[in-house]
């Protein structure tokens, strides 16, 4: 359990915003903070990290403090075992793949568990190679692995994939989200993108003006916010067809693309690339026993 | 002629690029994240020796370490410090007046690197001494080189500084911009002109280099 | 989409499932089957402001007389409009509740000898009505 209630004036530029946080986490959940940009979602994370010190607040993990403005406490980001992926990655230019890891794992470095999560997010035989050579997507993964390196209770991803293209997006989310399970982390992601948080978040906590304003379920933050088809899938339009007088829409749904019959009226203002929640009546499927 | 005063000048431009490199690390660290109010003065003092003639520092110098003061003869009596008219103290007087050619490069990188990169450091667990010597400094090198460089050439060339207060004694403190002056002034112009042309080409070579190194002409020699 | 505004006016659960019927603002009711109840869907409340949906696609259209159908929302319709295709047409229906759209096989046309002012009667089954809280 995260139990946070802190507060900070921040100058920003173009007007400050008040941070006035009060919320909790439980163990073991995936928990999206959403908002505009200069909501406070970043300062909230460098709080719990460390990297930013509140002007008055507790932040309590498990039952450990963490900080205390009244009691003078705050336990340095060196030793809050924090897994933190920046939205730059911060990989390290002068070392290789596997001494970005290595660097974060000790004095006597985990070999094991470097290799397991190099083997883990699919960087085998990229381990002498600098961050400058990696593409995008295997950047991301390496700075998911790093965090990792220490063990963390706590993973904090700001807005971890929003620089990579849909389809490398949908593979790191599942390693995000396999990650998250097996390490029985408690996460906190930062992502506006609609589908990532609802594929990926098991609570939504919205932000405005430095404040948690509600927090929801992440299906919550679709259109007709509440649907009653339980045939609900979040998904990705990669093409759409004329056929007859309708037109046959394709979602990419995970890796699987299904086809939606829809009139013109309805697919105004659609466009390729867009997040959209595909929704049926739970009476119309058949199921087939496969094996 | 003599070979005597640019020994000289070597000497003091090597112990003063060390001992400066080993004090502007620091002091650009601190610049470069400090956020104290004492910042801006500090930075402008470091800046002085830039648009100051060397003089007025030598002038005060002068006034300052001269055995017949307070604290000169402080110095003196009590550490056997002599600063006026020798080595030491022209080392002293070298470090002040290229301070900002060391801490600039190395300041302005440090302020380049993503910060990012210190946080996640320091996340994974490490000290802000192991981050600076694994993480900052590795990723300036280009700025550490241009510091090395600027302030061994700066003390090569400096003229001011060393007259006011090193004098002009052979093998103490005659470094060769002295010599040359010393030499025209008697009229030996073959002489002024081997010191010279021996300080032209250093320099230029020296400098050359750091724009081969830092333009990444020569990358396979520098990683 | 056929999206028709109203209220909850009474809801009948069985375990899991619930027969919710809306009753439009035009006055007319419409009933969903659901798989959900009060206790589980927040916005099966009796009164609650609700909206019926339904896919074009799922509206059927017979001739008024044809009394016996196991569905039991029926809406009596007028034809407004026609968008023939190969394959299927699409009737525009004007109707007490409002416009509706219905997409038909493009042969049931001449079949029901559809023509604009024609009297139709469009039908949904309750299995396809979809219910959105506000």
């Amino acid at each position: 359990m995260i139990s946070c209630t802190a507060q900070k004036d921040l100058n920003a530029s173009g007007g400050g915003i008040q941070l006035r946080l009060n919320f909790e986490i439980p163990k073991g959940t995936l928990v999206t903070l959403y908002g505009q940009s200069g909501a406070g979602k970043t300062s909230t994370l460098r709080m719990l990290a460390g990297l930013m010190t509140p002007d008055a607040g507790i932040i309590r993990v498990g039952d450990k403090i963490w900080f205390d403005a009244a009691q003078k406490i705050n336990v340095k980001p060196q030793q809050r075992r924090i897994g933190f992926v920046f939205q730059d990655y911060a990989l390290f230019p002068n070392m290789t793949v596997q001494q970005n890891l290595e660097y974060g794992s000790g004095r006597r470095a985990d070999r094991q568990l470097v290799h397991t999560l190099i083997e883990m997010v699919g960087l085998r035989g990229l381990e002498k190679r600098l961050p400058s050579t990696l593409s995008g997507g295997q950047q991301q993964r390496v700075a998911l692995a790093r965090a990792l390196v220490q063990k963390p209770e706590i993973l904090l991803l700001d807005e971890p994939l929003s620089a990579l293209d849909s389809a490398i997006r949908a593979k790191l989310q599942e390693d995000i989200l396999r990650v998250h399970r097996e390490f029985g982390l408690t996460t906190i992601l930062i992502s506006h993108d609609l589908g990532e948080i609802y594929r990926l978040s098991d609570r939504v906590m919205h932000m405005e003006a430095g404040r948690v304003v509600k927090e929801t379920a992440a299906d919550a933050l679709f259109s007709d916010r509440q649907i009653s088809g339980k045939f609900k899938f979040t998904g990705e339009v990669v093409r759409i067809e004329a056929a007859d007088i309708l037109f046959i829409v394709h979602v990419r749904i995970q890796n699987q693309v299904v086809k939606v019959i829809s009139r013109a009226s309805e697919i105004e203002g659609l466009a390729l690339g867009d997040t959209v929640l595909v929704a049926s009546k739970a009476f119309n499927p058949v199921l087939y026993k496969l094996g | 002629m003599s070979w005597d005063p640019l020994l000289l000048t070597l000497k003091l431009a090597l112990v003063t690029t060390v001992i400066l490199f080993l004090l502007a690390i620091p002091l650009a660290y601190w610049l470069a994240y400090s956020r104290a109010r004492l910042k801006p003065i500090v930075e402008t003092l470091v800046s002085m020796p830039l648009v100051l003639p060397p003089t007025v520092l030598g002038f005060y110098f002068l006034v300052a370490f001269s055995p017949r003061n307070a604290f000169g003869g402080f110095l003196e009596s009590q550490l056997g410090l002599e600063l006026i008219f020798s080595f030491p103290g022209l080392v002293l007087a070298s470090v002040l007046y290229s301070l900002p050619f060391m801490v600039h490069p190395i300041q302005a990188g440090l302020s380049s690197l993503s910060p990012s990169l210190r946080e996640a450091s320091y996340l994974m667990g490490n000290s802000r001494f192991r981050t600076l010597r694994r993480i900052l400094l590795p990723n300036i090198r280009p700025a550490l080189l241009t510091g090395i460089v600027l302030s061994f050439a700066h003390t090569v060339g400096e003229f001011g500084v060393v007259l006011m207060i090193g004098g002009n004694i052979p093998g103490r403190t005659r470094v060769a911009s002295i010599a040359i002056y010393d030499e025209v002034e008697a009229l030996n112009y073959g002489a002024a002109n081997v010191y010279s042309a021996i300080l032209f080409i250093a320099t230029f070579l020296i400098l050359l280099l750091v724009y081969l190194v830092n333009g990444g002409y020569l990358k396979r020699f520098w990683r | 989409m056929n999206r028709l505004e109203g209220h909850i006016g009474a809801i009948r659960t069985s375990q899991q499932i619930s027969l919710v019927t809306t009753v439009l603002d035009a006055g007319h009711e419409i009933q969903a089957v659901v798989i959900e109840t009060p206790e589980t869907a927040p916005y099966l409340k009796n009164g609650d402001r609700a909206a019926v949906l339904f896919k074009e696609t799922e509206v059927l259209l017979y001739l008024p007389g044809t009394t016996q159908i196991s569905e039991p929302n029926q809406i009596p319709a007028e034809v407004d409009k026609l968008e023939a295709g190969t394959l299927f047409t699409w009737v525009g229906l004007r109707t007490p509740i409002g416009d509706l759209g219905a997409i038909i096989p493009a042969d049931s046309v001449a079949l029901l000898g559809l023509v604009p002012g024609k009297k139709v009667v469009a039908c949904v089954k309750t299995t396809e009505v979809m219910l959105s809280g506000e």
